[in-house]
């Protein structure tokens, strides 16, 4: 391991043992991490926070603020990945989060409803996802602070077949 | 067309895996006019140790296809025929034009000997007497086995009563989901799990020689691929790159498995050399590209694209190039299947009345759709071009379908417990 290599872990290791102290405090029994039921997946823990510094901790309130009044989710029109406006709020406030906190990562989860073909739909989830990314790579966040996954219409946030719970299908989920 | 509407019911009782009782209902939904008219009659010494007759898997094959118009046996005029005595007349004035009579004889302990003879009633001429050699336990091998041979005989086309399905089902437990790989017998029997897992299993897809699949699965948070032999079980993983890994779809000789990936920004088709384990694309470009199927003469595949606007099925070279775009009706075609002769594809297609089959003749350019749902997917035709298997829901849950790629025969698949979808038809064993 280089010196700087070194430096980097523990500076990693700080932040990381500060989140793990700060986080629970900041999100008392927040849903959303609940909602994510990919738990094989290695989303570091650490990753949600740099609360040692002043700007990261304002930033992350901020995001969290948004989600805590609209939700983490992005949602779409059928068979497009074109963002809406009702939904630039949660990203910009996802976008500074991350410029903020360079260490800080966001996974993002592409979905789509259930017409259409299983294939096509889990591409058409990725092209969602990576459109939230490329609106918050705009603001100067770096792609290494965005994990991209899709699950097509293999996990509906709804079951039921009709526009109402189409809609609530074709997402992408920001996840912390 | 005008269809006979016919619904035969029947209840097959399997055991699926470890869930056990599952039950897989066969019906046919529509018949056609026209059916050949043939009775089977009871074997001779048909005493077997066997769970069934094999006249009965044999009934219920031909019935099934919606090719044969199945004398119901309280019409027979004799039970069991001894070929000496058949009397021709009795069975003619039934409407039949053919029979199918055989015996059982027992040659040693485990082992018996299965004659059967096919008799055209009209010219009163044999059309096939053949042997087979059987263990206990080979019954419903058998039974497929003279099902494909009587079918080939009056149809002149090869049976695929012999041939096997791949699906995924999924079955609720308490909160979560257990995503199952199961492989049955065409007629739904003998269904046995090969995978299972508490993540996503998408896209089976049998190799040329029926001996491993190729299918997508989540178990890592992503999807990656992974062919397995289903014989021994073992299997690897293909490919796990960063992004979609997805649509697996076997070259004519094994070799290849052409499939997307989206490492490179946005879904392309690419071809993988699954010895060498080298990569080619064969398709760029922002648009989603995906569901890569090969022409027969492995030269060419077809795929999914959404490059002018909504989804449809291109052609492209072996070699990568330009694609050709192949459809043009309705503003919704995807998830290309090529017959086994290369002279149409099936497809998923959406002209605005739902997503529906549709089976285009690749020369002409005529489509016509032949399923009537609202969310049919995953068409895949069977070996010998006659039927085209897909998923359909049914008041909210996911059953297969079949039906004759004219569109004038159809069956419902049902398992009456959990969701079934992903359909794949095995090539011929």
């Amino acid at each position: 391991m280089t010196k700087q290599a070194l430096i980097v872990f523990l500076i990693s290791l700080l932040l990381t043992l500060g989140a793990c102290s700060t986080s629970t405090k900041q999100m008392p029994g927040d849903v959303i991490s609940d909602d994510y039921e990919g738990g094989d997946v290695s989303i570091e823990d650490g990753a949600q926070t740099s609360g040692l510094e002043g700007e990261g901790g304002l930033s992350m309130g901020t995001l969290n603020d948004v989600i805590a009044q609209s939700g983490n989710v992005v949602y779409f029109d059928y068979n497009s990945a074109e963002i809406r406006d009702e939904s630039m709020p949660l990203i910009m406030a996802a976008a500074e989060l991350l410029s903020a906190n360079p260490a800080a990562q966001l996974r993002l989860e592409g979905h789509a409803d259930e017409r259409g073909t299983r294939e096509f739909n889990l591409a058409l989830g990725e092209q969602r996802a990576q459109t939230v990314r490329d609106i918050i790579m705009l603001q100067g966040v770096s792609g290494n602070q965005l994990d991209i996954v899709s699950y097509g219409e293999e996990k509906p946030a709804v079951v039921g077949s009709g526009e109402e719970s189409w809609q609530q299908n074709r997402r992408v989920e920001i996840i912390q | 067309m005008k269809a006979l509407a016919r619904v035969i019911a029947l209840s097959l009782f399997i055991f699926v895996g470890q869930s056990a009782h599952a039950v897989l209902e066969i019906q046919i939904t529509q018949g056609v006019e026209g059916a050949l008219p043939i009775a089977i009659a009871v074997f001779a010494g048909d005493t077997y140790t066997a769970p069934e007759a094999i006249e009965t898997i044999v009934r219920n094959d031909l019935a099934r296809s919606g090719y044969f118009n199945v004398l119901d046996k309280q019409r027979f005029p004799q039970m069991v025929v001894n070929p000496s005595q058949l009397d021709f007349k009795a069975w003619r004035d039934t409407g039949v034009e053919s029979l199918l009579l055989g015996k059982i004889v027992k040659s040693t302990d485990a082992q018996y000997r299965i004659e059967f003879q096919l008799i055209d009633l009209i010219r009163k001429k044999r059309l096939l007497g053949n042997v087979i050699p059987a263990g206990t336990k080979d019954v419903r091998k058998v039974g497929h086995k003279i099902s494909d041979l009587v079918f080939e005989t009056l149809t002149g086309v090869r049976g695929a009563f012999s041939t096997r399905v791949a699906y995924v089902s999924t079955i609720s437990q308490g909160t979560s989901k257990k995503y199952v790989l199961q492989v049955a017998d065409a007629d739904g029997y003998n269904a046995r799990a090969i995978f299972s897992s508490s993540k996503q299993i998408l896209s089976p897809a049998w190799s040329p020689d029926g001996s491993r699949l190729a299918y997508v699965s989540f178990e890592s948070g992503n999807s990656a691929i992974y062919i397995q032999d289903i014989i021994q079980g073992t299997r690897a993983k293909v490919s796990a790159k960063k992004g979609i890994n997805s649509a697996p779809s076997w070259s004519p000789d094994g070799r290849h498995l052409a499939l997307t990936l989206s490492a490179a920004g946005s879904p392309d088709i690419y071809v993988l050399d699954i010895a060498a384990k080298n990569l080619k694309r064969l398709t760029s470009g922002p648009a989603i590209d995906t569901e890569p199927s090969w022409m027969p003469d492995g030269k060419t595949l077809l795929f999914t694209s959404d490059r002018s606007g909504g989804p449809q099925i291109y052609q492209v070279s072996v070699n990568g190039g330009k694609a050709q775009r192949l459809t043009f009706d309705g503003k919704y075609n995807a998830a290309a299947d090529v017959s086994p002769d290369g002279r149409y594809v099936a497809m998923v297609n959406n002209s605005g009345n739902g997503f529906r089959v549709a089976v285009m003749d690749i020369q002409s350019k005529a489509m016509r759709v032949i399923s009537k749902g609202n969310l049919d997917e995953a068409p895949s035709f069977a070996p010998n071009g006659s039927m085209i298997i897909y998923a359909t829901a049914d008041q909210g849950r996911g059953v297969l379908a079949a039906v004759s790629a004219d569109g004038r025969v159809k069956q419902k698949l049902r398992l009456t417990e959990g969701d079934v979808r992903e359909p794949s038809w095995s090539p011929f064993r």
